[in-house]
């Protein structure tokens, strides 16, 4: 999974294209709108969850979304969610052998389970059109772009569940564990130091990375780092251009990897050109367990501890 | 004996079109009333007039008659539509590798159905969420371009397929750009890409169904008109068949379908060339054997790769990925026949 | 040139392709009954003309069956003629039946199909150029001779009166053009058809034919009966080449090159 958010729309250049399908379809519109009001509502966000008609009394919860569902146990209500997607290996009492999926999902399969609540990360038409006309509950979640709305789905996340203070719990860690790391650099004096956090190797146009509209970027920035990566500096593709990266010159990078994965760190250590940048001159690269990285849940707190670490370790160092 | 010569395929299709519907109802990715004799009663007990208690609870009855069925018929309706489609296009141009993706049918779905899924438009029409509405829309006017591009005095039917290659080329051009621009959703489209026969209830069959009502019955009546097309256009000219008009009501009609059946289920692939030519290799060149044939085994067929789909592996398998690994070692068979 | 014998007109056809006359200003008539040879060098326009009769080329003048301008709708049209060009199109895996009876295409109304009549016709279209015996292989497996028989059926089977052959010995050895040529004779003769061939040997068409056009670079050279036609200036002049002609009592004019 990719932190990367959203970039605005539409893009100036197609918009005529959109325009004639607007035009083709402006006829008919007056129907979508009453289609998208059933449920909840795709383009509302998190923010947003407990405006709708969503149920507070969800027994039967479907998580097709990994995060949701390490969230939805962290509240304690695991026992509610009957399944989830193959994906959702955290914790690993989470029932994800269904095999489900948030893509080309098997709709029969969901409805036998017979849910009143889908969480999910993604809108499938088949899915979507089948809870519909089935009456049954559903949320998209999309990937939060700062950890306020983090914090804000696992408010929504209390309120369907009812598990409100256990929610207001789950953020106060967070929260504390934010303050925590922000205490710590400030006392190995590693503020401001310049941090470049690569998500995926892009090809060779620029690299997915951590930038300051994602959860796990806004995290760099709220423990007191300086996170190189602005959302304004990212192409139209969302990759960030190698030109930025080196101009920085970071003093530490950090590069999400599978647990125990070292290679990437190699690798990135080995690029043409990047010799010169202080983080590799000094090995201060270091390898972030991507399923704490990528998901906005609790294990966020794991992912705090470990970038405070790396940025305490540098400034030692020098 | 000579009739009864002629009835087999036609019979042996019957069958296994039956026999293709009856294993999609009874097995899913669940099992429904712990028996599929259960299955089958609930389903009896639908029909008007009939009463069989059958032991499904409320939930089971809803996933068989609004779930699995309407799949198993979105399948059937498919699989003849593509099939339909390819046989007449292969007829009208006299190529073996025609069919209505070669005129930009699939890319102008394609596009049609990045940019929904990209912008998330919300238009919908009728039964037809926001991306099939758009797939439908991006199909049509693909091939509404190529048609103009192409147009030539003489009704040169070369032009045509060369101005489909251009267009098809721009469209992928410009999907692709789309695509380079919004990383993010090229797993979606990508998904949607690959087709599949997933269903939100009827909304999709009742939209399918009058298309290949209409476009069926004209096809199906125009064998022996594609009969003539075989020993090409002049000649079918001189024997008095109008080989302008007639190819361009069967183009046009085979490009509805096509995209009628595109907009509900993605982008399936090779059912519109291996069935028809496996009919013409099977029981004859004769179109109006090949038109009819191609509805009862591409139905058939393509049920039969959505059981594949839906039980190989545990999660739901692209269905494309069925009919291309059937399709592809089939046509290369084909091919190594012409060869020696 | 009008008559009470039923006759196929061309008047002053001309043909063009991008501004250059092909065929400039051809004029000729075929008795029902008759046989018509156009003959030249390559690229006098010959098939260009042929195809011109059949409706498959835009053209300037007119064609007239019986003093009326020949229909314009396909349909009509294959009514009144029949045409058969130098190389057919053979369709994949279908016999020579079913061939031979898409000559019945123009007589079959839009969504209908063949009748019992239809069916007899093709059958005994067959029966007369003698392929009875070989109507359930494919015509794709057909000698050359076999080959413009059955095609013969098959544009009989449209039921014409006017018959436009293109170079229809051509593709064959010595033995099947005469029997090709002698059955055509006789099937003219029969069922009074009008008929029009382009060909390539003077010997033939001096046989066969009753009437010859002789065409160069578009025009008409010179026309009338082969005996007058077939001198050997004439054709030194059309031909650009020295020519004997002969005179045998038994096989009739015979031309020989150089």
């Amino acid at each position: 999974m990719l932190n990367s958010s959203k970039k605005p729309r539409p893009k100036k250049l197609l918009a005529a294209v959109v325009a004639i399908f607007a035009l083709l379809a402006s006829a008919c519109s007056s129907a979508a709108s009453e289609a998208e009001t059933t449920s909840a509502d795709e383009s509302a966000t998190s923010t947003d969850v407990s405006g709708t008609d969503l149920p507070t009394d969800a027994e039967r919860i479907i998580s097709l979304d990994p995060s949701t569902t390490e969230i939805l146990f962290a509240l304690g209500a695991g026992d509610k969610v009957i399944a989830a997607d193959g994906f959702s290996n955290y914790p690993a009492e989470a029932p994800a052998d269904e095999g489900l999926s948030a893509f080309n999902t098997d709709v029969e399969k969901v409805l036998s389970l017979e849910p009143d609540l889908v969480l999910t990360g993604f809108a499938e038409e088949s899915l979507v059109g089948a809870l519909e006309t089935n009456k049954i509950s559903y949320n998209v979640q999309t990937t939060p772009s700062s950890m306020e709305e983090v914090y804000a789905y696992v408010a929504d996340l209390g309120v369907i569940t009812g598990q409100v203070d256990e929610a207001a719990a789950l953020n106060k860690d967070l929260r504390d564990a934010v303050a925590e790391a922000k205490t710590q650099v400030e006392a190995g004096d590693a503020v401001g130091t310049k941090v470049y956090y690569e998500v995926a190797a892009g090809d060779n146009a620029g690299y997915y990375v951590g930038h300051d509209g994602t959860f796990s970027g806004d995290l760099l920035t709220l423990v007191g780092l300086e996170n190189i990566a602005s959302a304004d500096a990212m192409d139209e593709g969302n990759l960030l251009n190698p030109e930025i990266i080196l101009t920085s010159d970071p003093a530490l990078i950090l590069v999400n990897a599978p647990a125990e994965d070292t290679t990437k760190v190699a690798e990135i250590s080995e690029r043409d050109a990047w010799g010169e940048v202080a983080a590799v001159k000094n090995k201060n690269i270091v390898a972030i367990d991507e399923d704490t990285s990528s998901r906005y849940g609790p294990r966020l707190v794991e992912f705090i501890e470990s970038v405070t670490e790396a940025a305490v370790a540098v400034s030692v160092a020098s | 004996m000579r009739a009864h010569k002629k009835a087999t395929p036609f019979l042996l299709g019957c069958l296994a079109l039956l026999a293709s519907v009856l294993v999609g109802i009874l097995y899913g990715s669940v099992q429904l009333g712990g028996s599929s004799a259960a299955v089958g009663k609930a389903l009896l007990d639908a029909l008007p007039l009939l009463s069989f208690e059958s032991g499904l609870s409320d939930s089971e009855r809803n996933i068989l008659l609004n779930v699995r069925l309407p799949r198993v018929v979105l399948g059937c309706l498919v699989g003849a539509a593509l099939a339909m489609s390819g046989a007449t296009y292969q007829g009208v141009f006299r190529n073996p590798l025609a069919d209505p993706y070669l005129l930009g049918v699939a890319s102008g779905a394609g596009l049609g159905a990045t940019i929904a899924l990209v912008f998330s438009l919300p238009f919908t029409w009728g039964p037809l969420r926001p991306v099939a509405f758009a797939a439908f829309l991006g199909a049509l006017g693909a091939v509404a371009l190529v048609s103009v591009l192409g147009r030539s005095r003489n009704g040169d039917a070369a032009r045509l397929l060369l101005a489909g290659i251009a267009i098809v080329a721009f469209l992928t051009a410009i999907q692709t750009y789309v695509l380079h621009r919004n990383r993010e959703s090229i797993a979606q489209v990508f998904g949607w890409i690959l087709g599949g026969l997933t269903t939100s209830g009827w909304s999709e069959v009742l939209f399918l169904a009058p298309y290949v009502l209409v476009c069926g019955v004209v096809l199906l009546a125009h064998g022996r008109h594609l009969d003539v097309f075989s020993v090409g256009e002049q000649e079918a000219s001189s024997l008095g068949l109008h080989p302008v008009n007639v190819r361009w009501l069967l183009i046009i009609t085979a490009t509805l379908l096509t995209a009628s059946a595109v907009a509900v289920s993605g982008l399936i692939s090779f059912v519109g060339i291996i069935i028809p030519h496996a009919m013409r290799l099977l029981f004859g060149a004769s179109y109006r054997k090949i038109l009819p044939l191609s509805v009862l085994y591409g139905a058939a067929f393509l049920v039969f790769a959505d059981i594949g789909s839906r039980t190989i592996s545990g999660s739901q398998l692209p269905i494309s990925v069925i009919t291309a690994s059937i399709g592809a070692p089939f046509f290369a068979a084909v091919l190594f026949r012409r060869a020696i | 040139m009008s008559s009470n014998v039923r006759h196929f007109a061309a008047e002053n056809i001309s043909v063009a392709y991008r501004g250059r006359k092909v065929v400039d200003n051809i004029s000729f008539s075929v008795k029902a009954g008759e046989w018509l040879a156009i003959v030249g060098p390559n690229g006098a326009g010959k098939s260009t003309l042929l195809k011109a009769a059949s409706g498959l080329l835009s053209h300037d003048g007119q064609f007239l069956w019986n003093n009326k301008p020949v229909a314009h709708a396909p349909a009509q049209r294959a009514k009144q003629i029949a045409y058969l060009p130098q190389r057919l199109t053979l369709p994949q895996a279908m016999n020579v039946y079913d061939y031979v009876l898409l000559g019945r295409t123009a007589h079959i109304s839009w969504l209908g199909r063949e009748s019992k009549a239809d069916k007899q016709l093709a059958a005994e279209m067959l029966a007369l150029v003698d392929a009875s015996a070989f109507e359930h292989r494919y015509v794709t497996e057909l000698s050359g001779g076999e080959l413009q028989r059955v095609a013969l059926a098959r544009a009989l089977c449209q039921q014409s009166k006017v018959l436009l052959l293109d170079e229809p010995a051509s593709a064959l050895d010595i033995g099947q053009q005469s029997e090709i040529l002698q059955l055509l004779h006789r099937l003219q003769k029969e069922q009074n058809l009008a008929v029009v061939t382009v060909l390539h040997d003077l010997t033939h068409a001096g046989r066969y034919c009753d009437n010859i056009v002789l065409m160069k670079q578009g025009r008409s050279f010179a026309c009338g009966h082969p005996e007058d036609l077939l001198q050997e200036e004439i054709l030194r002049t059309v031909y650009g080449t020295l020519v004997r002609v002969l005179h045998d009592e038994e096989h009739g004019t015979i031309v020989l090159s150089g």
